[in-house]
């Protein structure tokens, strides 16, 4: 259990990107090995996130499970042509992770609590590089607490129903055009907040083979009336950039997924997924600040709705060991000209391994890798004209305990 | 052990994996079919490197000049030799005390406003011998067309005299002298320029404030360029920017004329006489009232009867000298800004046909010698009305807080340098089929601020 309190105090560092836009797609290491699907699937307290409806099927009278993963990204910036520029990130690692308890009350009605943390996005592009008028590092995260009911309505269909309490965290800094004895100036944007969210979700076993699921998680939309700005500009300009406060949001946008569980037989399981992103309610990031002679800042994001199509296996080898893959393709929301440094989205094609083994009857581990191959996108951000090749890739190792009786 | 194997090979792939970098087509600049290995720039005060109202050695690592020269190492070119300041300090040309010329210009919070204050030049500059056989920058500060061939004028200017080669060669001999592969050559304009920076005191001849003759123009640049590419050199050529594009020209506003209510009534009680003389000529009044007014100025072409004298209007453009002249005012002055601080609308015609013309010039020489063309006018023009936006900022001929121009109004800072630097790279790459990487323009300063 050692490996578990480590996990535990690395809970509160900053995630990373990981999926498209800023979600991370990382809630089960069971479901991360088999290319994230899940909504299909009867995984046990792990559904409250991928399907509630799925959470009242659950067998076991207790379910519970823990985990997290190791984010490696890598980001490198080539300058628009001709230019012999290039930039890499040197992006912290990050760490999300996932908590699921549920409990069966009697026969019909489960509760259970979930705690993940879907979003996030950490970069570090440096104090000095070329684009530190966009920005210098972002870290963006956020903690959803989930309080689930799902109820059994018959042994065919399952519904479920979960409120999120979401905490979320925003700190990032960019460079200001003012010099000041040959440096720029600068600007650290900060804030912490709730906000709060629900899913819904319909589970139905059509047969003892097949399991269809839709799942429902609402807009988050992260509103924060009190952010801390904190300018260090050249003491001639400090009256006219005094720190201040900050008003912005930022959504978190609605997720529908359908799936599709098939028990081929006794040794494989199939899933596949099909995972709609309502990205269009991103349109803008604004900063409106407090201090009148400080401009407010408006910034087009304009992004647009996506799909993520996945697939998954799960090979059991003998009754302790599973073997899983997966692969699925993640469209980015970023539109052309509007690509950022800050979200340097592009269409990324992940491709999962991993494995499931039973320790007794009641204790199981999942490990699982994921590579994420993120296609070269050469485009930019219009409105500050900064233009260039982004190329990412990621690697996410990931284990998680479940324990159930 | 099955479980030990597998755990390790998943470890091992994860760190596989971690370590690979994304895979990246990476650039390969190229020199199309010019040859770099020897470049050269030759030209005034922009090719020099002057900024901030003197020529210093932080200006001259951040002109426009040195910039191209830096990024043209990567198409072959080994080396950009400078003849650079070899004091901190740095000089220009405004006499502030006898014998005491300026130095840079720096922003400073005077009365709870932020002015550009000279500081002292250092006159030893004069005096020193930057002079070198490796030499690669042939920009003189005030050099016009005329200047570039003129034997001896290292007697005349002190900033060609620091690194000629002797006290009798000309700009151009010495620029041949280093055999040069590849050459800039751009002359930003101090053959309309210098008559603008007088106020449209001179007329068109050989005088320091007047506008180059047209003929003589076309002839000796022709020569320049037949001198330049006699060995068969490659090379870049600039035209005129229009001057109204530069903050020196567009800062101070003709009606920024502050008076009090007495003032006021003092001055209207004063042109009394002149705005009845005024009617019956048919001329516009001068009238005053307390707050902002038009400038009263000197225009030759009002009679004398009326002193010479009018109010400014929108149509005419007063330099950026004129704010120090109008704070120097005392309340016995007679607030009147002289030729010197104004352009009228007669000489700001003069002005932009001399500019058309000299430019039409240009383009036929650049076609003719089969060089590469940069339209510096169109630029200028660009960031004088739209602004331009580069990696994160937007900018503008505003003087100070724009960033392409440094405290004098006139000259780039080294954002601006390196904008048009970038717009000479296109230019090359253009016509060379090269593809000469461009600079990063964030590299650069911008106005520092106190």
């Amino acid at each position: 259990m050692k490996r578990f309190g480590l996990l535990c105090g690395l809970l509160m560092l900053s995630l990373q990107l990981f999926a498209e836009g800023y979600q991370v797609n990382l809630q089960g290491n069971r479901q991360t090995g088999m290319g994230h699907t899940g909504a299909g699937l009867l995984m046990g307290a792990s559904s409250m996130h991928f399907n509630p409806g799925a959470l009242g099927l659950m067998d076991k009278k207790y379910d519970f499970s823990l985990g997290g993963s190791l984010i490696f990204s890598k980001n490198t910036f080539q300058k628009q042509a001709p230019s012999v520029y290039e930039a890499k990130s040197d992006n912290p690692m990050g760490t999300p992770f996932y908590f699921y308890g549920a409990t069966k009350i009697n026969d019909k009605m489960v509760v259970g609590l979930a705690v993940t943390t879907p979003y996030g996005n950490s970069l570090k592009w440096g104090d000095d590089w070329d684009g530190n008028y966009l920005i210098q590092d972002i870290s963006l995260r956020a903690i959803f607490i989930q309080p689930t009911f799902s109820y059994k309505i018959s042994d065919k269909l399952g519904f479920g129903i979960g409120f999120m309490a979401v905490n979320g965290n925003v700190d990032l800094n960019k460079a200001l055009p003012v010099q000041y004895s040959g440096g720029d100036a600068t600007v650290n944007i900060a804030g912490n907040t709730w906000a709060f969210g629900f899913n819904a979700g319909i589970s139905y076993k059509a047969s003892d083979q097949l399991t269809f699921g839709l799942s429902y998680r609402s807009e988050v939309n992260v509103k924060l009336e009190e952010g801390d700005a904190d300018f260090t500009v050249p003491g001639s300009l400090a009256g006219l950039y005094p720190d201040t406060k900050f008003e912005s949001e930022l959504p978190m946008p609605t997720n529908i997924t359908f799936g599709i569980g098939y028990q081929v037989n006794d040794k494989l399981l199939l899933a596949a997924d099909l995972q709609y992103v309502g990205w269009s309610t991103y349109e803008s990031l604004n900063f409106d600040f407090e201090a009148e002679t400080v401009p407010d800042s408006y910034n087009q994001r304009d992004f647009e709705n996506t799909m993520i199509y996945r697939l998954g296996a799960e090979y059991s080898l003998n009754a302790k060991f599973k073997f899983r893959g997966g692969i699925y393709y993640d469209s980015t929301p970023i539109p052309e000209d509007l690509l950022t440094p800050e979200t340097p989205g592009t269409d990324k094609i992940g491709m999962s391994l991993g494995c499931g083994y039973q320790i007794n009857d009641k204790l199981s581990l999942d490990a699982s890798l994921l590579y994420i191959h993120g296609t070269k996108r050469e485009d930019g951000y219009a409105p500050t004209n900064f233009y260039g090749t982004y190329y990412s890739n990621a690697v996410i190792p990931g284990i998680g305990i479940n324990y159930s009786f | 052990m099955q479980r030990n194997i597998f755990k390790h090979a998943l470890l091992l792939g994860a760190l596989a994996l971690w370590s690979c970098e994304p895979s990246v087509d990476e650039f390969t600049p190229s020199k199309g079919t010019a040859d770099f290995s020897k470049f050269i720039a030759i030209g005034d005060s922009f090719t020099a490197g002057y900024t901030d109202g003197a020529l210093g050695k932080r200006g001259q690592e951040e002109s426009f000049s040195y910039i191209l020269g830096k990024q043209l190492m990567y198409v072959g070119s080994t080396s950009y030799n400078q003849p650079l300041v070899q004091s901190n300090g740095s000089v220009g040309t405004t006499e502030i005390a006898p014998g005491q010329y300026n130095g840079y210009f720096e922003l400073q919070v005077i009365e709870g406003s932020l002015a550009p204050i000279p500081s002292l030049g250092d006159m030893t500059i004069f005096g020193e011998d930057a002079g070198s056989v490796d030499n690669q920058n042939f920009g003189v500060p005030g050099a016009k067309v005329t200047h570039l061939v003129a034997p001896g004028y290292a007697q005349a200017n002190p900033y060609f005299a620091r690194f000629a080669s002797n006290s009798t060669t000309s700009v151009l001999a010495d620029a041949l002298g280093s055999n040069p592969t590849f050459f800039s050559c751009w002359l930003a304009g101090n053959d309309v320029l210098a008559y603008a920076l007088a106020g449209g005191v001179g007329g068109v001849g050989n005088n320091p404030s007047d506008i180059t003759d047209a003929t003589v123009y076309e002839g000796t640049l022709t020569s320049i360029l037949q001198t330049l590419t006699s060995d068969g050199a490659k090379g870049v050529i600039g035209n005129i920017p229009d001057v109204i594009s530069i903050p020196f020209f567009t800062t101070v506003p003709y009606n920024a004329f502050e008076v009090n209510a007495a003032t006021a009534a003092a001055l209207n009680a004063k042109y009394e006489q002149y705005n009845l003389a005024a009617e019956q000529m048919g001329l516009p009044k001068m009238e005053f009232a307390e707050g902002a007014n038009a400038f009263v100025i000197y225009d030759a072409t009002i009679p004398d009867l009326l002193g010479n004298r009018r109010q400014a209007t929108a149509e005419d453009r007063l330099l950026l000298t004129a704010q120090a002249e109008a704070i120097s005012w005392t309340p016995t002055s007679d607030p009147i800004l002289g030729d010197e601080f104004v352009l009228t609308k007669t000489e700001l015609s003069n002005i932009s046909s001399a500019t058309e013309t000299f430019n039409a010039v240009n383009k036929k020489l650049a076609n003719d010698f089969n060089l590469a063309f940069v339209d510096a006018n169109a630029l200028m023009k660009e960031l004088s009305t739209t602004g331009i936006t580069i990696d994160g900022h937007h900018y503008t001929n505003v003087f100070v807080s724009g960033g392409a121009f440094s405290l004098d109004g006139i000259h780039t800072t080294g954002r601006g340098s390196a904008i048009i630097a970038n717009e000479f790279i296109d230019a090359i790459n253009a016509q060379y089929g090269a593809t000469v990487p461009k600079a990063n323009i964030n590299d650069y300063d911008m106005v520092q601020f106190p």
